[in-house]
C-alpha cells in the first residue's frame, strides 16, 4: 500500500457536545503520518480529535477517511487490523498476565472463533521482544510498575499489527528514561517496520525530538500544522500554551530545546 | 443549558411525587377530615372516624415519611461507602437478619416475643450484619467483599427463612405480612420512639457527612486527605445498619427503598455525596407516602394487611426503569476486584475440591434412605438407582451446571461480581409469570407451568434487551433493570403471600422447585441444555476475557460491542430460564459457583466456565441429596438447600482468600 494511500483525511469534523463545541470544523491532510505529536493545553481536544480517529467517538459532523475509505465504511474487525488506539487511562486488566495481555491483540486477526495458530504465538513473542517486556510476560499486568505496564499494552499493540498506532499520553506517567524510551519504540516502530502513529504529548521537547510532524490544537481549533522545527519557535510556543517560553539549541547538537522564561520573577 | 436541566431535576421529581401525594392524600383525608371538623363540637362523645384519622391514619402516614426519608438516607450512604450503586440495606443482611430471627422466635421460643418484636428483629439485624464484617474483618472493610459477604449472608439467612416458612406455614403467615412491611398503626408512640430513635442516629451522620462526601475522590486520594478509610466506613456502615434496623424492627422489610431512592436521586441528576443524601432521603419518604396513600385508597379496609413494603416496589420499579436512560454509562469506574491481588492457582486445593465434589455426586447417586428411614449406602438395587434416583441427580447436576454457566458469563460481561442470573431479573420474570397464571387459571401442572416460567424469562429478557440497546446493553443499566424487575417479582410474592390466599402455598411450591418429580425428560432436557449453553459460553470465551477491560479496549481490538453483549446475554439467560423448572428461580448457585472457582486461583475464562459449571453441578447434586435425605421422609426444595450449602461454602472462602496477597 502506498504511503499515501494510507493517510487520514478530514473534512470539516467538528464535535460537539451539548452546549459546548469540542472540536470546531477541521480540515487536514496526513499523508505520510510517521510519528505525528498532537499537542495543546489540557482541554484543547486532543483526546476528542484522537478518540474520532479511533472511532471510538463518532464525530457529529464532516467526514473522516483512512487509507481512502470513510471510517464508518470499515468494519470492525478490519479496522482493528489497520489501527490501534491505547486510551489515556489503561483499564485495569485485573487477573491479566503480560503474554495474555499482548496476546488479546491478535483478536482482530482470529476473531471470537478462530484458532490460534503458531504464527499468532510468533507475532505474540515478537511483541513481547520488539517492547522489552519477555522479561515480564508471565507476570501479572496489574503488579508492573508504570513503565513496565505502558510496555506492556504497548506489546498488544504491536501483536495487533496495526499500521497507524493512535496514543493518548502514553508517557504522561512515566520517569524519563521510561519517556524516551517508549518514543524511541515508536520511532524504531516507524523506521523498521513502517508502523505510523499519532501520539497525544506534553512533553514539547521530546515531540519536537521524536516526532516527524506536530499538530497543535487550542480550544478546539488547529493552530499549527508544521515540523518541529517551525514549532519550536517562541512566537509559537506562546500562541501555543499562552505562557512565554524561549528555545535555545541543545550544546552539541542543532536540536531546539524550548524552555519557560523568567520562571523566578 | 443542558446542565442546569439536570441539575433541576431531583426537584421536579420531588415536586411531582408531591403533587400527587397531595392529590392522593386529599382523596383519603377529605371525608374524614371533613367529618372531625364538622363535628368540632361533641369532642367527648366516642367519634369512631375521629380516631382511626387521629390514631391510625395520621400516624401511618407519618411514620411512611420518617421510614422512607430514613432509608433514602440509609441506603445512601451504603452506596457511597461500598462505592457499588447496587448496595442497600437489604444486601448486607439488616432485613433477612431481621426476618430470621423473627420466623426463629415465632417458632421455637414464642416467649421471646413477648419482649417485643421490634428487640428480636434488631437483634437478628446485628447479628446477620455482624456476621457480614467478622466474615470480612480481614480484608479492611473492602467494599467488594462487604457487599459479597452480605449477599450471601442474606441469602442464607433468607433460604432458612423459606425453609421455616415452607415447613411451618401456619405459624408464620403474619410475619409474611411483616415481611412485606406493613405501616399499619394504632398509636403515635411507635413513631415517636422511632423518631426519636432516628434523630439520635442523624447527630453521628451528620459528623461523618464532609468524611463520607471525600470519598467521591476515590479511597486513595481521601486517604492521603487525611482519612482514616477504614474507620469512617465502618462507623459509616453502622449509622446505615442501624437506622435501616431501627425502621425494620418497627415496619418491617421496606428494603427496596434503600436501594430506589438513592438511585432515583442519582438518576435524577444529584452527583455529590450531600446532595445525594438530601434528595434520597427526600425522594425516599416521597415515594413510601405516596405508595401508602395509594395502598389506603385501592385496598380500603383490607388496606391492613396489604404490605405496603411490598407495594413500594410495584411503584419504585417502573419509576426506576423509566429513569434509566438518564444513567450515564460512565457515571461511575467498572467495579473491579480490588488492589493488585493476584491470584494463586492452588493446585492442591483445586484437586480436593474436586474429589470432593465427585464424592457428592457418587453420595447422591448411591446413598438414601430406605422404607423404614435407615441410611443406605450401595445397597439398593439398581432399578431404584436408575428409575428414581439418576434423573433427580441427572436433572438436578445440570441445573447446577446452567446457572453456574450463566453466572460467570454475567459476572464477566458486567464486571460485576455480583451479577447472577437472580440479579438478571430472568428468575424474577418466571415467578411473575408463574404467579400470573396459578391466580388467573388455577394449578396447571408441571409441563404448562414450565412453559409459562420460560415464556416470563423470556419477556422479561426482552424487556431488558429493549432498555439496553439504546446503551449497547451498558452493564449498570441491565444490572439495575434487572434489580427493579426482582423487586417487582419480589414484591408481587409478597403481597400474593400476605393475602392468606391457598394459591400462594402453590407458588411457593413452584418456587422450590420440582427437582423430586424429575423424569427421564426433565432429565435429558436439562443435560442437553446445559451442554448447549456451555458449548456456546466456551466459543464466546474471547469475549468473555476482552470485555472486562472495558468498552474503549475491547472496540480498539475489533470486538462489536453490541453483538458481543447480545449473544453472551443469550447465553446467560437460556441457561437460566431452562434451569428454573428443577430448582426454582431462587438459588444462588449462579453467584456462588464462579466465586467458589475464582476463590481457587481459576482465572483463566475457560477454565473458570468449565470449573464453574462443575462446582456448581457437584453443590447441586449434593444440596439434592441433603434436600432428599434430611428430613427423611419429608422432601426439602432443593434450591433452597444450595443456598444453605453453598452460603457457607462462600462464606469459609470469603474469609480466607485474600490471606496471602
Amino acid at each position: 500500500m502506498s504511503a499515501a494511500a494510507a493517510g487520514i483525511r478530514l473534512v470539516e469534523v467538528r464535535f460537539d457536545v451539548p452546549g459546548a463545541t469540542l472540536l470546531h470544523p477541521l480540515t487536514l491532510e496526513l499523508d505520510s503520518i510517521g510519528v505525528t505529536g498532537i499537542i495543546g493545553q489540557n482541554g484543547s481536544g486532543k483526546s476528542t480529535l484522537l478518540k474520532i480517529l479511533a472511532r471510538h467517538q463518532a464525530a457529529t459532523g464532516g467526514e473522516v477517511s483512512y487509507a481512502g475509505r470513510a471510517l464508518k465504511d470499515w468494519s470492525a474487525r478490519e479496522f482493528a487490523r489497520a489501527v490501534g488506539y491505547l486510551p489515556q487511562r489503561t483499564p485495569p486488566a485485573a487477573q491479566l498476565k503480560v503474554r495474555e495481555l499482548a496476546a488479546l491483540g491478535r483478536y482482530p486477526w482470529h476473531g471470537a472463533l478462530g484458532r490460534f495458530r503458531p504464527s499468532d504465538h510468533d507475532k505474540v513473542a515478537a511483541a513481547l521482544a520488539l517492547t522489552g517486556t519477555a522479561a515480564q510476560a508471565d507476570r501479572f499486568v496489574d503488579t508492573l510498575s508504570d513503565g513496565e505496564r505502558q510496555r506492556a499494552w504497548l506489546a498488544m499493540l504491536v501483536a495487533q499489527e496495526a499500521r497507524l498506532l493512535l496514543l493518548d499520553e502514553p508517557i504522561a506517567a512515566l520517569d524519563i528514561a521510561h519517556q524516551v524510551e517508549v518514543l524511541r519504540l515508536l520511532r524504531q516502530l516507524n523506521e523498521r517496520h513502517g508502523i505510523a502513529s499519532i501520539v497525544v504529548i506534553h512533553e514539547i521537547n521530546l515531540a519536537a525530538r521524536f516526532c516527524d510532524r506536530i499538530i497543535a490544537l487550542k480550544e478546539g481549533r488547529m493552530i499549527a500544522h508544521a515540523a518541529p522545527s517551525e514549532i519550536m519557535a517562541p512566537e509559537r510556543l506562546l500562541q501555543i500554551y499562552d505562557i512565554p517560553m524561549a528555545v535555545v539549541s541543545e550544546p552539541g547538537s542543532d536540536g531546539p530545546l524550548a524552555y519557560v522564561c523568567n520562571l523566578s520573577s | 443549558m443542558r446542565l442546569a436541566v439536570r441539575a433541576s431535576f431531583p426537584l421536579q421529581l420531588t415536586l411531582g411525587l408531591l403533587i400527587l401525594s397531595v392529590g392522593a392524600a386529599a382523596a383519603l383525608l377529605h371525608a374524614p377530615l371533613a367529618h372531625v371538623l364538622g363535628h368540632r363540637a361533641a369532642p367527648g362523645a366516642y367519634d369512631l372516624t375521629r380516631m382511626v384519622l387521629l390514631y391510625a391514619t395520621l400516624p401511618r402516614l407519618a411514620v411512611a415519611v420518617l421510614c422512607g426519608a430514613a432509608l433514602g438516607a440509609s441506603g445512601t450512604i451504603l452506596q457511597q461507602v461500598l462505592n457499588n450503586p447496587l448496595a442497600s440495606p437489604t444486601t448486607v443482611g439488616v432485613d433477612a437478619g431481621a426476618r430470621l430471627a423473627l420466623a426463629l422466635a415465632t417458632v421455637w421460643a414464642p416467649d421471646l416475643l413477648q419482649w417485643g418484636r421490634d428487640l428480636i428483629a434488631l437483634c437478628g439485624s446485628a447479628a446477620s450484619t455482624a456476621l457480614v464484617f467478622l466474615l470480612v474483618r480481614r480484608r479492611g472493610f473492602a467494599p467488594l467483599s462487604i457487599v459479597l459477604a452480605g449477599l450471601v449472608v442474606s441469602l442464607f439467612c433468607g433460604a432458612l427463612s423459606a425453609l421455616l416458612a415452607l415447613t411451618e406455614a401456619r405459624q408464620l403467615t403474619s410475619l409474611f405480612i411483616w415481611g412485606s412491611g406493613s405501616l399499619s398503626q394504632q398509636s403515635w408512640s411507635p413513631f415517636l420512639s422511632l423518631a426519636a430513635r432516628l434523630l439520635l442516629l442523624a447527630v453521628p451522620l451528620l459528623l461523618l457527612r464532609r468524611p463520607l462526601a471525600l470519598l467521591d475522590a476515590g479511597e486513595d486520594s481521601a486517604r492521603s486527605l487525611g482519612l482514616p478509610a477504614a474507620r469512617v466506613r465502618l462507623a459509616a456502615i453502622a449509622i446505615a445498619v442501624a437506622i435501616s434496623a431501627l425502621v425494620v424492627s418497627t415496619v418491617g422489610v421496606i428494603g427496596f427503598l434503600g436501594l430506589v431512592a438513592p438511585s432515583l436521586a442519582r438518576l435524577a441528576g444529584a452527583r455529590r455525596f450531600g446532595a445525594q443524601l438530601a434528595w434520597s432521603t427526600i425522594i425516599g419518604s416521597g415515594v413510601l407516602l405516596l405508595t401508602d396513600l395509594a395502598v389506603q385508597l385501592l385496598a380500603g379496609a383490607s388496606a391492613q394487611f396489604l404490605p405496603t413494603g411490598a407495594v413500594t416496589a410495584v411503584i419504585g420499579s417502573p419509576l426506576l426503569l423509566i429513569l434509566l436512560p438518564r444513567l450515564q454509562s460512565a457515571t461511575r469506574p467498572p467495579i473491579s476486584s480490588t488492589g493488585a491481588t493476584v491470584p494463586v492457582l492452588r493446585r492442591g486445593w483445586v484437586a480436593a475440591v474436586t474429589a470432593a465434589l465427585l464424592l457428592l455426586v457418587a453420595l447422591s447417586v448411591f446413598a438414601g434412605r430406605g422404607a423404614m428411614g435407615h441410611w443406605t449406602l450401595l445397597t439398593e438395587s439398581w432399578s431404584t438407582i436408575v428409575t428414581w434416583r439418576l434423573p433427580r441427580v441427572l436433572a438436578t447436576a445440570a441445573s447446577g451446571a446452567l446457572l453456574a454457566t450463566a453466572g460467570v458469563v454475567l459476572q464477566r460481561l458486567t464486571h460485576n461480581e455480583l451479577a447472577s442470573p437472580e440479579v438478571l431479573g430472568v428468575s424474577a420474570g418466571s415467578i411473575l409469570a408463574v404467579a400470573l397464571a396459578l391466580f388467573a387459571f388455577g394449578a396447571l401442572g408441571a409441563v404448562p407451568e414450565a412453559l409459562v416460567a420460560t415464556l416470563g424469562s423470556l419477556v422479561v429478557l426482552l424487556i431488558i434487551l429493549a432498555l439496553g440497546v439504546r446503551a449497547s446493553f451498558a452493564p449498570e443499566r441491565l444490572l439495575l433493570a434487572g434489580i427493579a424487575l426482582s423487586a417487582l417479582a419480589d414484591a408481587i410474592v409478597g403481597v400474593v403471600s400476605a393475602s392468606g390466599d391457598p394459591r400462594a402455598f402453590q407458588l411457593l411450591a413452584w418456587m422450590a422447585g420440582s427437582a423430586a418429580g424429575a423424569t427421564y425428560g426433565d432429565a435429558l432436557l436439562a443435560a442437553a441444555a446445559a451442554v448447549v449453553v456451555l458449548g456456546a459460553a466456551l466459543l464466546a470465551v474471547r469475549w468473555l476475557r476482552i470485555l472486562p477491560l472495558g468498552a474503549p479496549v475491547s472496540t480498539a481490538l475489533g470486538v462489536r460491542l453490541a453483538r458481543a453483549r447480545l449473544a453472551l446475554l443469550l447465553i446467560a439467560a437460556v441457561g437460566s430460564a431452562a434451569a428454573t423448572p428443577m430448582l426454582g428461580p431462587l438459588t444462588i448457585i449462579g453467584l456462588v459457583a464462579p466465586h467458589f472457582v475464582t476463590a481457587l486461583g481459576v482465572r483463566q475464562p475457560a477454565a473458570l466456565l468449565l470449573g464453574a459449571a462443575g462446582a456448581g453441578a457437584g453443590i447441586m447434586a449434593g444440596a439434592d441429596w441433603l434436600a432428599r435425605t434430611l428430613v427423611f421422609p419429608m422432601q426439602l426444595p432443593t434450591g433452597l438447600l444450595a443456598a444453605m450449602v453453598g452460603a457457607p461454602f462462600l462464606m469459609v472462602l470469603l474469609n480466607r482468600r485474600d490471606e496471602r496477597s
